[in-house]
């Protein structure tokens, strides 16, 4: 095997043309045999080959940072595109066996090449393979389009017959937006990080230093779609709630507004901020999703009175006529567990 | 993002990063004596394996008081100093690491690094360890954490979940954005997920062995009692709700990189259409790419770099590599095939 080449791709190498070579000077990190290792300094720092050239052959990646020589992608992100646009499985598996490792570097990697390496180590099939992507594009970006508007309407899907009465009574559902130093957040899609709602919190109120630095001001309870903020002032939590678009529900309660990436976040004053109440078991979590889900119906009901009165409140029975079945369920198993 | 960063950084770029430990205080580096005999290469002591064998850590990073700059920020160097993220750093300001909870900026330097390092400079490696700890593995972005030996780290207090919860959202917390907590109160273990993986990695160092009890509870003076929390790397959430989010991401990120790709693919083109040079290159090197699949897959894997040098050769190119390669696959192929 030719002991005396590298691919190191030009970002890692920096333009340097002075390596110092060492022959077995370390073990290769996919197949444990010991390979030749370059050492070079770039971009003030130095850098060392990492795995031996025959596995990052097989792979076309670079020895340092392990990325795709072609298109400089790590490489489980590099077979993913690869698979979306061929339409089957690309994938490099790895041996988690050392005797397996050892098998597969004895295959050349000039011949042998592993997952989507078949294609970015190849200059027609990757030329191709963009061609492909270009066709692809288009369609993913509509999909994507539709699951996003399609995301708002996804509604808690198992049915727990939970007793959450206890959360509730310490949870504001007939709250309003009045002055507070704390609020409690629901209609809360699970897939909106924490981060994200610090950030849109710390620009309306247009500073960073509105948490409290000796307790938790963000609790956020992705099972059961709520959470809480708490503000470090009164200040800080007023200016919060002006910036607040308002609307007013059905009920005639002002409930608070705010967008967070593609989801709109309802928001109610709870003086007693209170972690607890936000649920721990995965059963009240649920339960308590399904309630709030009701509740987030009956807010926005509102919209849908203009159009068609009857509508929202045919809903609001029915749910009403849910939970009272529900109740009963819940009364019967306590008396069985009883 | 960019506001948080920025007053974060105002609080400790103006003070020097104090000492944690003066160098006289450290403890050595020998664990409490757990065996008969001390193991001089794993660093353990073995035989007779009698009481514990882990410890509440006796330091504790304070974000507060202990962030300031070093001489790392003046090198503009990338890495954190792992000692400091353990609360134990001597050198303070002298120190050649960085010596303050990764930020935004801190992020975008490290993501310009490749995956294969992380944030305190230490390589990955090819894969997890069995029990999920260390530095983790470059195969997988591994954003979340696994947080175990809760009862040790509070001296088997018996809190309530939400209680638990908010301490380890509250010390987690401050080690950079948060994605999702998720305490499992029948298991009694966590689960943290941060916005970066450099968070990640630095809150794993951070919150290893430490312990969860508070000044004002009353087990607090016995603290070193405990065994401080297990922090691990935690694998996929089997949950199918977390699967299809995870799925979602996973396609967005595909998308993201797929128009760049096409962008940096239309940038090549275009270069090549206005540049005489990079037209010639195109031009010797797709004739030697048809000839067979063989040879173009020795092409594919050699780097860019070396295809450059290569090209400058322009004349005797086609020959001499064609010899250079061939031979040398030869051999490899001889033993193989052969001996079988």
């Amino acid at each position: 095997m030719s002991n005396t080449d590298f691919s190191i791709c030009e970002d890692c190498l920096g333009g340097q043309t002075r390596l110092t070579r060492s022959f077995n000077g370390a073990e290769c990190k996919i197949c444990t045999l010991p390979f030749t290792v370059y050492h070079f300094k770039a971009n003030s720092k130095v850098n060392r080959t990492l795995i031996c050239h025959n596995c990052s052959k097989q792979r076309n990646v670079c020895q340092c940072c392990m990325l795709d020589l072609q298109w400089h992608i790590p490489v489980e992100l590099r077979d993913r595109i690869l698979s979306t646009v061929q339409g089957s499985q690309v994938a490099t598996q790895e041996a988690q066996n050392e005797m397996m490792k050892r098998f597969i570097a004895l295959k050349n990697g000039d011949t042998y090449k592993v997952g989507g390496a078949s294609v970015t180590s190849d200059s027609v099939a990757t030329a191709d393979a963009v061609e492909s992507i270009r066709k692809t594009v288009g369609r993913l970006q509509k999909s994507q389009e539709n699951r996003d508007s399609a995301k708002a309407r996804v509604t808690p899907a198992s049915v727990s017959t939970a007793d959450v009465s206890h959360l509730t009574k310490k949870l504001p559902l007939k709250g309003t937006l009045s002055s507070a130093q704390s609020f409690f957040i629901y209609n809360l899609d699970p897939s909106i990080p924490e981060w994200a709602i610090v950030d849109a919190v710390s620009e309306l109120v247009g500073t960073v230093a509105w948490q409290d630095p000796t307790s938790t001001s963000v609790t956020i309870n992705h099972m059961a779609r709520c959470g809480g903020i708490r503000f470090k002032s009164v200040e800080i939590a007023e200016k919060f709630r002006l910036g607040l678009q308002s609307f007013v529900t059905p009920a005639k309660t002002t409930k608070g507004k705010l967008q967070v990436q593609n989801s709109k976040l309802h928001i109610v004053a709870w003086p007693q901020y209170h972690r607890a109440a936000l649920g721990i078991k995965n059963a009240e979590c649920s339960k308590l999703a399904q309630i709030l889900d009701k509740q987030v119906q009956s807010d926005l009901a509102t919209a849908d009175v203009a159009k068609s009165a009857p509508k929202p409140a045919k809903i609001r029975k029915s749910s009403k006529a849910s939970e009272s079945k529900k109740s009963k369920r819940t009364k019967r198993i306590m008396d069985i567990e009883l | 993002m960019a506001p948080e960063s920025l007053s974060r950084e105002g609080s400790w770029k103006k003070r020097p990063a104090p000492i944690q430990v003066s160098e006289k205080e450290l403890p050595s580096s020998i664990p409490p004596q757990t065996g008969l005999t001390f193991n001089v290469w794993y660093n353990k002591w073995s035989q007779g394996n009698t009481g514990r064998s882990r410890f509440v850590s006796p330091y504790k990073l304070d974000t507060e008081s202990h962030e300031g700059y070093t001489r790392g920020d003046k090198t503009k160097r990338a890495f954190f100093c792992l000692y400091f993220t353990k609360g134990m750093c001597c050198l303070g300001k002298r120190c050649e690491y960085l010596h303050h909870v990764p930020n935004a900026e801190d992020i975008a330097r490290l993501s310009l690094q490749s995956d294969v390092i992380d944030c305190f400079g230490r390589e990955k490696h090819g894969s997890y360890r069995e029990d999920m700890g260390g530095v983790g593995s470059f195969r997988k972005k591994n954003r979340t954490l696994y947080v175990g030996g809760i009862t040790g780290a509070l001296n088997d207090l018996a809190l309530k979940a939400g209680q638990v919860e908010n301490r380890i959202r509250f010390s987690f917390g401050k080690l950079g954005p948060l994605e999702r907590i998720r305490y499992v109160e029948t298991k009694n273990c966590a689960f943290v997920k941060y916005k970066h993986q450099a968070s990640a990695e630095f809150a794993k160092e951070a919150m290893s062995n430490q312990t969860l009890l508070i000044p004002s509870d009353k087990e607090w003076s016995d603290r070193r009692e405990g065994t401080g929390l297990l922090v691990k790397w935690a694998n996929d959430d089997p949950s199918p709700e977390a699967q299809r989010r995870e799925k979602e991401q996973q396609d967005q990120e595909s998308l993201k990189v797929m128009l760049d790709l096409l962008e940096k693919n239309d940038a090549k083109i275009a270069d090549a259409s206005t540049d005489n040079t990079p037209s010639k290159k195109r031009l010797l090197e797709s004739p030697e790419a048809d000839n067979n699949s063989f040879q173009r897959s020795i092409f594919g894997s050699l780097s860019k770099n070396n295809l450059n040098r290569l090209k400058k050769l322009k004349a005797e190119k086609p020959a001499t590599d064609r010899a250079n390669q061939s031979s040398p696959a030869s051999l490899v192929d001889y033993p193989s095939s052969d001996e079988d």
